[in-house]
């Protein structure tokens, strides 16, 4: 069986890529579209041919190249495509051609946009990289650029909050805390600034022309999405419902908007109107999101995964290039991004926190700090919860990442069946509170509430065992959780309060999570009611 | 007890598992004699579900991963992954399970039973539309297969799906809209998952682990609990992403390096080269224009163009996006500042000043629909509505669109919303997009900006703003 399988297995691959191919060309008929009325064939070469130029060229004189180049540099060839790609539409979309002052007049924007979102970007990596110093993170150089901006965006959202609460958010309250934090790292940022735009980049020995491709490539891309982004308003449904909404009342109430469910993000973005009055940098804000999921990605795969750094690339650009991340980078600008990138900046904290929790499990006599301390106050594991209860006020959906958290952890301690018992229970308390209700499926499953104690028994059933197996791995883990659960708890808690204030103390789980909202009433009661005292008072 | 513990391996816990998940649903057998039929007109069930689509219950699961890639249900660049997850990921997987063959085999099974149910249930472009396979058995043309795909994917949809019909009807018996079975099922296939992943995982290092584990709990709630929302995914779709790569960038120095190495990263390279073609295509056109050609020309707005290199201010390109009188409306609305406003799909409220204390959405006319129930005169709804504060009415024209029931449950709704407004003397309309035929004479069109009436091709609009006097 063994000679057989290769075979069946190339067999069965070249059928399944080829259907699975030819299936989503056949239901996507936009890519026939496309390719058949297409007009920008020479922006498209453009594009592609100088990443491959570029690939080609830095594969040949890798030497060469490695010693001129810089960060600042790598931007151009994606700047002077960008004018490109206006003038060109420009000239085949409208009556009149591109003057050279419109294409000045489109950069200067961008330039400005980009600018006014790298300054918020740079303070919140400023304050993070700080507290991460203080509390003595030993991270890889990407992940703790990545986790910084992570923590860094939360100190401020979070300042931004209480500013919210006591409706002072004007710019010369949150103007000066930016700056705060800025000159809080001063010299850390100098450095950086540096490291980024003038030092030579020292790349790994092993880039070759698949990455170079892949980089030139996505450079392009990510600066396009940033130029598409200077709109008047935006242009998506569930922007201008709700996702850049919330950025413009909150800026016309200076503060927080009563009721909607947790808006971590949105209060992030509503920066852009506090601090420079420019609906683009909203849009900006929620497009940056995609733009550090890359820098996420790229610290996983080169930090976490040891890939190639080839291939670490290649995936960015996949991942940049795929429709729906495409959509949401400048057609329609929502938080589901940031919330990537915050899940990202834990995926890397938690393996972090493996690595180092694996270090204080091994007995060391010279340290002064209890081992306990260590284990359970340990900072990976603070700022792990911390985090998963800020991703928490940007979305509910983060309790998938909590749970799967919670289940690795036990499967670091216990194997395959410590993962499958917490999965379990994590189920099981999934059904119990039945959030399986919130996408209305919960009602076509007639045995959901059989399964759910089904799933309890298993899942203590292996808990059980497990205690009987390793009772001191067990207790540790149960702390592990419970760490972290509180630290998650305590970074939700701003947003229950609030959302428990704004319901009038109506303790409802509904409330608790979604608020209550200013909206006017227009149920048949209320309307009813009020419709018979108009008739009463004009006589009818 | 001790030396019997041990001997607790994760199949006999997945036994056990199996077991009590089936007891489980006996009970609900007997307990549920009648399966409810749930077919009611129901917001969720019109807005949140129809990314996962109405096939019976299981199968509506099953075919998720399919249902992501394939957008047949909910169809738009939003949704829209790529096809390189559903292509490489079980690939992958099978490369990983040389030394365990049967598995592997067995694996290859699964897989092709789980495209079998999911072209069975699912549903092909056909006459630019997308029908349901069950339905595209019983059409005889050919239809307008201009696409090259067609000509190999409709045959093997014909004959998969006149196989499938029996299943079909089998799965709406037993299944149905509502079962106790589902919830066991997957389940139970949860832990089967996690049991290959044990076995393909044997030889990789504690890390690889962690990151597949990672990755397929978090696919295994979002399977559960988001009725197919992609973005709701985003984590699994960016980690799989490193996973497909590191995967293909690894090489293993076993005997076989052709098989393991030179075909891997051939068929995974080839995927994402292809991938990278096409996506370049579609990202340098008009997310914007959905299956219209103005998508491949005009890759940037045209208003929006104007407006970034200062041609047109902000008041232009409003009226560029929302022509037929909006930036008027907007002026009389936001010269108001109690009036309220009772909005139906459409994303005008954006616009409107403080319309967080203004304006009801109505979204899936829920709401509407209960008015409606008791109020049957169409006035007298106005005349509540107005005794309610509404002054004004916000309707998007493709509320409709929306709908992928198979009862058409919003749809009716809309028309008969429609009909409430249509010559009603309490309504006047401040503001549409949408345009309309006004002469009789068919040599001499008359376009006028109207709602009632044959829309002229390319001018059915999007928005109304009616006031109500």
């Amino acid at each position: 069986m063994k000679k057989v399988y290769p075979i069946l297995l190339i067999l069965f691959s070249v059928f399944w890529v080829a259907f699975v191919l030819l299936d989503y060309l056949q239901k996507h008929p936009q890519y026939a579209l496309n390719i058949q009325f297409f007009q920008y064939w020479d922006l498209y070469s453009l594009a592609i041919g100088h990443a491959l130029l570029g690939g080609g060229l830095y594969a040949f004189y890798k030497a060469k190249i490695s010693s001129i180049l810089r960060g600042g540099l790598m931007l151009i060839p994606g700047v002077i495509l960008v004018g490109i790609t206006f003038a060109l539409v420009l000239n085949r979309g409208t009556d009149t051609s591109a003057a050279f002052n419109e294409i000045l007049f489109i950069l200067f924007n961008y330039f400005l946009v980009g600018l006014q979102v790298f300054f918020i970007i740079l303070s919140t990596y400023s304050i993070g990289s700080w507290a991460l110093t203080r509390f003595r993170f030993k991270l890889d150089k990407s992940s703790t650029v990545a986790v910084s901006i992570a923590a860094g965006i939360m100190i401020v959202v979070m300042l931004a909050f209480l500013l919210g609460i006591f409706k002072i958010l004007y710019w010369f309250t949150l103007g000066p805390i930016l700056i705060g934090c800025l000159a809080l790292g001063f010299e850390n940022n100098l450095r950086f600034l540096k490291r980024i735009s003038i030092d030579v980049i020292k790349p790994s020995k092993s880039l070759g022309f698949i990455g170079a491709f892949s980089l030139l490539l996505l450079l392009f891309v990510v600066q396009l999405n940033l130029a598409q982004n200077i709109s008047p308003f935006p242009k998506g449904w569930d922007s201008m419902a709700l996702y850049v909404k919330l950025p413009t009342i909150i800026n016309d109430y200076h503060g927080l908007v009563r009721g909607y469910q947790p808006y971590n993000w949105s209060l992030f973005m509503s920066f852009g109107l506090i601090l420079f009055n420019s609906l683009e940098t909203v849009l900006a804000l929620s497009y940056v999101g995609g733009v550090l999921c890359l820098l996420a990605l790229y610290a996983i795969g080169k930090d976490i995964l040891k890939m190639n750094q080839n291939y670490t690339l290649l995936s960015l650009l996949v991942f940049y290039l795929i429709p729906s991340v495409g959509f949401q980078s400048y057609q329609e600008q929502k938080v589901d991004l940031g919330l990537l990138f915050i899940v990202l900046s834990l995926v890397i904290l938690l393996f972090a926190w493996i690595k180092e929790n694996k270090k204080i499990l091994t007995p060391d006599s010279d340290s002064v700090v209890p081992q306990g301390l260590k284990l359970f106050l340990n900072p990976y594991l603070v700022l792990m919860g911390l985090l998963t209860g800020f991703a928490f006020g940007i979305k509910l959906t983060t309790l998938f990442t909590y749970f799967c958290i919670v289940a690795i952890m036990w499967f670091v301690e216990f194997g395959f069946l410590g993962f499958l018992g917490a999965a379990f229970l994590c189920c099981f308390a999934i059904l119990l509170v039945k959030l399986d209700d919130m996408s209305g499926m919960r009602e076509y499953h007639l045995s959901a509430n059989y399964v759910q104690w089904a799933l309890l028994l298993i899942g203590a059933g292996s808990f059980a065992y497990l205690f009987i197996q390793n009772s001191t791995g067990f207790i540790r883990t149960i702390k592990y959780s419970l760490v972290y659960s509180i630290f998650f708890g305590l970074m939700a808690m701003p947003w229950v309060t609030k959302n428990f204030i704004d319901s009038d103390m109506k303790i409802s789980f509904q409330y608790i999570l979604n608020g209550k909202t200013n909206t006017p009433p227009a149920n048949l009661k209320y309307l009813k009611n009020k419709y018979e005292r108009q008739q009463k008072r004009n006589g009818n | 007890m001790g030396i019997k513990l041990k001997h607790i391996s994760l199949p006999r816990i997945l036994a056990l598992l199996a077991l009590l998940l089936v007891l489980s649903n006996v009970i609900v057998a007997q307990a549920q004699e009648e399966v409810k039929k749930i077919e009611k007109a129901d917001a969720v069930r019109e807005e949140i579900q129809r990314y996962m689509g109405y096939e019976p219950l299981l199968p509506r699961y099953l075919t998720l991963p399919y249902d992501a890639t394939s957008n047949s249900n909910v169809f738009g660049p939003y949704v829209d992954i790529g096809y390189l997850f559903m292509a490489l990921i079980p690939i992958l997987f099978l490369f990983g399970l040389k030394k365990k063959p049967w598995i592997g085999i067995l694996c290859m099974i699964l897989l092709s039973i789980l495209l079998y149910v999911s072209i069975g249930s699912g549903k092909i472009f056909f006459n630019n539309n997308f029908i349901h396979t069950n339905e595209f058995i019983k059409q005889s043309a050919d239809g307008s297969e201009i696409l090259f795909p067609s000509k190999i994917i409709t045959p093997i949809y014909k004959s998969i799906g006149q196989s499938y019909t029996g299943i079909d009807s089998f799965l709406n018996k037993f299944s149905g809209n509502a079962d106790g079975l589902t919830y066991p099922i997957l389940f139970l296939l949860f832990g089967f998952m996690i049991f290959l992943i044990r076995q393909r995982t044997h030889e990789q290092n504690n890390t690889k682990k962690i990151f597949i584990l990672f990755v397929a709990f978090f696919t295994f709630m979002w399977m559960l609990l988001t009725a197919g929302i992609i973005w709701y995914g985003y984590p699994m779709i960016a980690l799989s992403i490193l996973l497909i790569l590191s995967s293909i960038s690894s090489t293993n120095e076993s005997e076989d390096k052709l098989f393991d190495n030179r075909f891997k990263k051939l068929i995974g390279l080839g995927s994402v080269a292809v991938f990278i073609g096409l996506s370049m295509v579609y990202r340098l056109s008009n997310y914007g224009f959905s299956r219209n050609i103005d998508m491949a020309k005009k890759i940037i707005d045209i208003g929006e163009l104007k407006y970034q290199s200062g041609r047109q201010t902000k008041r232009d390109v409003l009226e560029g996006f929302f022509p037929g009188g909006f930036n008027d409306a907007m002026a009389t609305i936001n010269s108001e500042d109690e009036s309220l406003i009772y909005r139906v799909g459409t994303v005008l409220p954006f616009f409107v000043k403080k319309n967080d204390r203004r304006v009801f959405s109505d979204d899936q006319l829920q709401n509407f629909e209960r008015l409606r129930g008791h109020f049957k005169d169409k006035n007298t709804l106005i005349e509540v509505l107005k005794s309610g504060g509404y002054k004004y009415i916000f309707v998007d024209l493709l509320t409709f669109t929306v709908d992928k029931t198979p009862e058409k449950t919003l749809e009716n709704k809309y028309k008969e919303f429609m009909r409430v407004l249509y010559q009603n003397p309490k309504v006047k309309l401040l503001a549409t997009n949408r345009r309309v035929n006004t002469s009789q004479d068919p040599q001499k069109p008359k376009p006028e900006y109207r709602v009632f009436g044959a829309p002229l091709p390319g001018h059915f609009g999007h928005y109304a703003i009616f006031e109500l006097l």
